[in-house]
């Protein structure tokens, strides 16, 4: 028994830990192949889940007994904090350097911002600036309402529920920015819950949008004269609320930077930056984050009792948001159907922010009824209004939650 | 009657030639916007007069795409 548990240390070390921990790698295991499949089948984000699917098996399958004596894996240790014990671990652990380096510093998730910023289309934000804001407001619903219940129904810290509720922002960088500021203890669980949540929402949206929309208001069609800027002044535009951003939200920075440094390039026309953005660092990033949240399943980190309130108030956080959004496109309709002009509902999910995915349900939803319909112009300018309200309300968070 | 592209983007397909009668709903083509595939739907019965844009054009929106009478 002995010599078998050395030669095969992944299956030895079930017996060597407690049973607790031993079900939780079981569980994991299985969950990563699920998670992998669904991948696989689309049903959930492929970009994402197949690497963490991958990766979660990998750890809790490679587990195996260290020279020390305790129980480990070669792949990441999240928990090393110790300046020294790092610059050791990362000479051991293959993926340690990019936890450590692009992970935990939010670098990562700032790489897949400056590729969304690449795809973000300006001129969508100003064919309908008025009502792309409104809704990206009600949007943000979910956050306030998470934050409120988190610390009154939960008891949380405020700092706590604050990075619990950015989930309802509904955008995977900025959650893995504002809990490294705002609850680093909680990161990693916050992190993997996010992102979990945010591939699930391409299933689960659709029906809150059949629930609050009617279908002969889903089907209505509307015509939006994209307007014709010019190039210099859509990147004088991106510049300056650079700048304005960044003054006035100076922990949002990096976010605010990576996102505007993307539509600048665009716009500026350095095809080569655009394409290294767009193609390159924005998959690099993406492929790594999927990879290092997979690894980071591990069963004695993700044992924690903080998971279930995670869970609770991610899903709580990202339904209100969902709920707000439509709100905000109910309330822009009314607007619209007062001055006989006409606005689709259905538009209000864009507002939530997980560019372009709640954009282009808005899309499918309205060509489910009615094909000629075609509000994405309309649906991507909420779009990426919700982007940048989504980091605005980060940014206000992070400044003024030491204040409560 | 012409039929203008609504959204800027990439045409990717072309179903119909002139001379082709097609009917209102009918798929026309596929254009690409936003990394989203869209269908150019007929929105009369008609024939095809003239066709426009190939695989591969970019468009504004606004361009017009094919024209059916």
């Amino acid at each position: 028994m002995e010599l078998f548990m050395q030669m095969f240390p992944g299956i030895g070390t079930f017996f060597a830990v407690e049973p607790a921990i031993a079900i939780a790698r079981i569980v994991l295991i299985v969950f990563g192949f699920i998670l992998a499949v669904l991948g696989f089948k689309r049903t959930l984000e492929p970009l994402i889940m197949v690497p963490m699917g991958l990766g979660m098996i990998a750890v809790n399958c490679g587990t195996m007994f260290l020279t020390s004596g305790t129980v480990g894996n070669l792949l990441l240790d999240p928990l090393v904090s110790d300046a020294a014990a790092i610059v050791d671990t990362m000479q051991i652990n293959f993926l340690q350097p990019i936890y450590n380096l692009t992970f935990s510093n939010g670098l990562i998730a700032c790489l897949v911002f400056m590729g969304i910023g690449a795809r973000s289309e300006i001129s969508f934000l100003l064919a309908k600036p008025w009502s792309s804001m409104i809704i990206a407001i009600f949007a943000e619903m979910g956050t306030f309402v998470a934050l409120v219940a988190g610390v009154l129904a939960f008891g949380l810290t405020p700092e706590q529920a604050a990075a619990m509720a950015s989930i309802g922002g509904a955008d995977g960088p900025m959650v893995l920015f504002a809990s490294l500021m705002m609850a680093p203890e909680l990161f990693v669980p916050i992190s993997i819950i996010a992102y979990l949540y945010l591939s699930l929402t391409y299933g689960g949206y659709p029906y809150i949008i059949k629930a609050l929309v009617p279908k002969k208001y889903r089907g209505i069609d509307m015509y939006v004269d994209v307007p014709e800027v010019s190039q210099k002044s859509k990147f004088t535009f991106i510049v300056i609320t650079c700048a304005v951003l960044c003054l006035l939200l100076p922990v949002a920075a990096p976010l605010i930077l990576s996102f505007f440094i993307g539509m600048a390039v665009k716009e500026a026309k350095i095809n080569k930056y655009t394409e290294l953005l767009e193609e390159g660092l924005s998959y690099f990033g993406t492929f790594f984050l999927g990879l290092i949240l997979g690894v980071l399943c591990e069963a004695s980190t993700i044992l924690n009792p903080t998971v279930i309130i995670i869970l609770i108030i991610g899903i709580l956080a990202l339904a209100v948001s969902a709920i707000g959004g439509l709100l905000g496109g109910w309330i822009v309709y009314i607007f619209h159907r007062a001055a006989h002009k006409y606005f689709n509902p259905t538009i209000g999910i864009a507002g939530v922010s997980c560019v372009p995915t709640t954009a282009k349900l808005a899309q499918h939803a309205a060509q489910e009824e009615n094909p000629f319909a075609v509000i994405l112009p309309v649906a991507m300018g909420a779009n990426i209004s919700g982007v940048i309200t989504s980091a605005i309300a980060a940014g206000i968070f992070v400044t003024t939650i030491q204040l409560v | 009657m012409e039929i203008k592209s609504r959204i800027p983007g990439t045409i990717v397909a072309i179903n119909v030639k002139p001379g082709d009668s097609v009917k209102v709903r009918d798929n026309l083509g596929t254009m690409e916007a936003m990394k989203m595939e869209q269908p150019i739907p007929c929105p009369k019965d008609g024939v095809v007069k003239e066709v426009m844009v190939a695989p591969g054009d970019k468009v504004k929106s606004g361009t017009v795409l094919l024209s059916i009478e």
